[in-house]
């Protein structure tokens, strides 16, 4: 619980949870909706675009949380060392 | 327009996640400098996002595209011109006394600078004219939805005045600039794919280039004459008007973005706060003005696109976004666009409340009403000017309904009131012999000045309410607004020499940390040479004088 409330308390991650619903529902629109001919499918493009950005911001996100949560745990061992 | 499922489904997942974030703010707001400032803790990469994003709001998104479509990439003046010369100066120059004075708010600064007169005469204005803003934004949201969608008037104003009052509410101003940041994404993510298909279709710029006439794709070549360009303004009116007055005094006094950077958590960040923001600011118009653009040519080559005509039989210009989403958008995307459309009003309507609550909390109740009350206490009265805020806009949303005109004649007085005010602040805080007298005076001079070559010009049928003959017509409104910016702002800076220079001036010892000779130059430690202000805002300069030249 206390994981996941750090989790919440990075903009980032929201930020990355909310695109990356966006962008599949506009993956699932554009690979199963029809595209009028002759026209970019947007959805689609959009949809994977969202998902590389939402994808990085969670990355980063997820990284900083791990290198925080390692960080206290390093120093203890070296202590103990 | 027609909405799927699939559509409201988007939306609702937005609301959701706004709503969400006030609450899970909720619990850091033990404080009224937690609900007011954020507890200045914000990091720099969200105060810059947020920076620009308060000012991201409804005027922007559809009143860019609509200023595309009327007068070309010329509106990226108000970008390249209008604002990044401005933050530059805000971040490199003034952030140091807005920080380094521990004043909580602008007007504060102008308490600790000058006197109590001539920060009340600016909390009261500010506070008044955030709130008229809030309804302005309200009311024209409504307007959209009841005419995109159907949607009752009522309804939309009261469900996104609700919506915003939650949020801020509950998490407060950082609740509000986080939401900001979500809302810069979303409107970026949801508005640039309409640009990448109308520019795949047009055939890119070049394509532009070619079906519209030259004076639509440059911004600089037809500025020697007012008479040569769709704006009706010539280069030292854009220059000095706009690109001086107008912009130094929105971007470098107004507290609605000024907030913004105050909220950073240390003194280098609040500088570089403006900066670093200038540089997604340079490059909106390629997604809020293009569509204007891209929106001309269609009507030309595409004939299944159309522009709505006004009842005189002029093109509806503002419908340009609106219809350009509803003729590329497929179900899903259309969704996230009209989200990204929503997003931008209720960005704009809640950085007005939370710079009004502020000011109202700060400025006006902790001063003229209850001084030494526990801090408590003024964490309720916080929250307390937020509801007031939102039902004041609500308010002025059905009065803008009623009376059109009224919203007319409150903005221009407002106009009025901020066109002087950066010659206040840059005789305050460079002059150290500018005296409280002489900024008040000023301040109240140069607010008449502009009512008076108002009343005694006339442009576009507007104005000349003094006269019965006007003494000079200009070529375009907006060549008026920026006679008028630059007659008050001349108005103050000489009436506050002039008045200084016979009153008495504060001694030193009270204006260290307010005034630029007087004041310890913020050094810089711990932060690589190239990332510091100055360098950053050469950068930035540089970038901006280079798109300039490329769409000359």
């Amino acid at each position: 619980m206390n994981l996941l409330q750090k989790y919440l308390d990075d903009l980032r991650f929201i930020i990355g949870v909310l695109f990356m619903i966006f962008a599949l529902i506009l993956v699932v629109l554009g690979i199963t909706e029809p595209v009028v001919p002759g026209r970019l499918n947007l959805n689609l493009y959009t949809g994977l675009f969202m998902a590389v950005f939402s994808g990085g911001m969670l990355f980063f996100s997820v990284r900083d949380q791990m290198k925080a949560e390692e960080g206290p745990k390093k120093t203890k061992a070296s202590v103990a060392l | 327009m027609k909405l799927s499922m699939i559509d409201y489904g988007i939306i609702a997942v937005y609301f959701v996640f706004v709503l969400g974030i006030g609450f899970l703010l909720k619990r850091r707001v033990k404080s009224s400098g937690d609900f007011l400032m954020s507890g200045k803790s914000i990091p720099l990469w969200i105060t810059s996002l947020a920076f620009i994003s308060a000012n991201l709001g409804a005027q922007e998104v559809i009143g860019m595209a609509a200023s595309g479509a009327k007068y070309g990439i010329m509106t990226a003046h108000f970008y390249w011109v209008g604002a990044i010369p401005a933050m530059i100066f805000l971040g490199v120059f003034m952030m140091p006394f807005y920080y380094g004075s521990r004043a909580r708010s602008v007007p504060e600064y102008l308490k600790l600078r000058f006197d109590e007169k001539t920060r009340s005469f600016n909390a009261l204005s500010f506070a008044a004219m955030t709130v008229f803003s809030s309804g302005v934004s309200l009311y024209a949201l409504a307007i959209l939805l009841q005419s995109l969608l159907g949607w009752s008037f009522e309804v939309s104003v009261w469900l996104s005045g609700g919506i915003v009052l939650a949020y801020i509410l509950t998490g407060g101003l950082t609740s509000a600039i986080y939401n900001e940041v979500l809302q810069f994404f979303l409107i970026v993510l949801g508005i640039a794919p309409l640009v990448f298909a109308g520019l795949h279709q047009v055939g890119g710029w070049n394509g532009i280039e070619q079906q519209l006439p030259a004076v639509m794709t440059h911004t600089w070549q037809n500025m020697g004459s007012a008479a040569d360009n769709p704006m009706g303004v010539n280069i030292f009116q854009m220059v000095m008007g706009l690109g001086f007055v107008l912009s130094f005094g929105y971007w470098c006094t107004d507290f609605l973005v000024v907030q913004r950077a105050m909220v950073a958590h240390n003194m280098s960040a609040a500088q570089r706060t403006p900066i670093v923001a200038a540089i997604p600011k340079m490059l909106i118009p390629f997604v809020v003005i293009l569509p204007g653009l891209i929106a001309l040519v269609l009507t030309k080559t595409d004939g299944s696109f159309a522009l709505p005509l006004k009842p005189d039989g002029r093109m509806d210009f503002d419908m340009t976004l609106p219809v350009m989403l509803s003729h590329y958008y497929p179900t899903g995307l259309l969704g996230i666009g009209l989200t990204a459309l929503m997003a931008s009003f209720m960005s704009g309507m809640a950085g007005n409340v939370t710079a009004f609550n502020a000011v109202w909390t700060y400025d006006i109740y902790q001063t003229h009403f209850k001084k030494n009350a526990p801090d408590k206490h003024y964490l309720w009265v916080g929250r307390m000017a937020t509801l007031f805020g939102i039902l004041l806009s609500v308010a002025t949303a059905y009065l803008a309904r009623s009376f059109n005109n009224i919203m007319d004649l409150l903005q221009l007085v407002f106009g009025f009131v901020n066109a002087p005010l950066f010659a206040t602040f840059l005789l305050g805080m460079f002059w150290r012999r500018t005296t409280g007298h002489g900024a008040f005076w000023g301040l109240l001079s140069g607010t008449v000045m502009a009512a008076i070559t108002q009343g005694i010009t006339i442009a576009e049928g507007k104005g000349g309410w003094m006269l019965s003959t006007p003494v000079h017509e200009f070529s375009s409104a907006m060549a008026q607004a920026f006679a008028i910016a630059i007659v008050a702002w001349t108005s103050c800076f000489v009436i506050t020499i002039v008045i200084s220079l016979a009153t008495k001036a504060k001694p030193a010892d009270e204006l260290r940390g307010l005034v630029y000779s007087l004041t310890e130059k913020p050094k810089e430690t711990g932060v690589t040479w190239y990332l510091r202000p100055a360098p950053l805002a050469v950068a930035v300069l540089v970038a901006v004088i280079a798109l300039n030249f490329v769409l000359r």
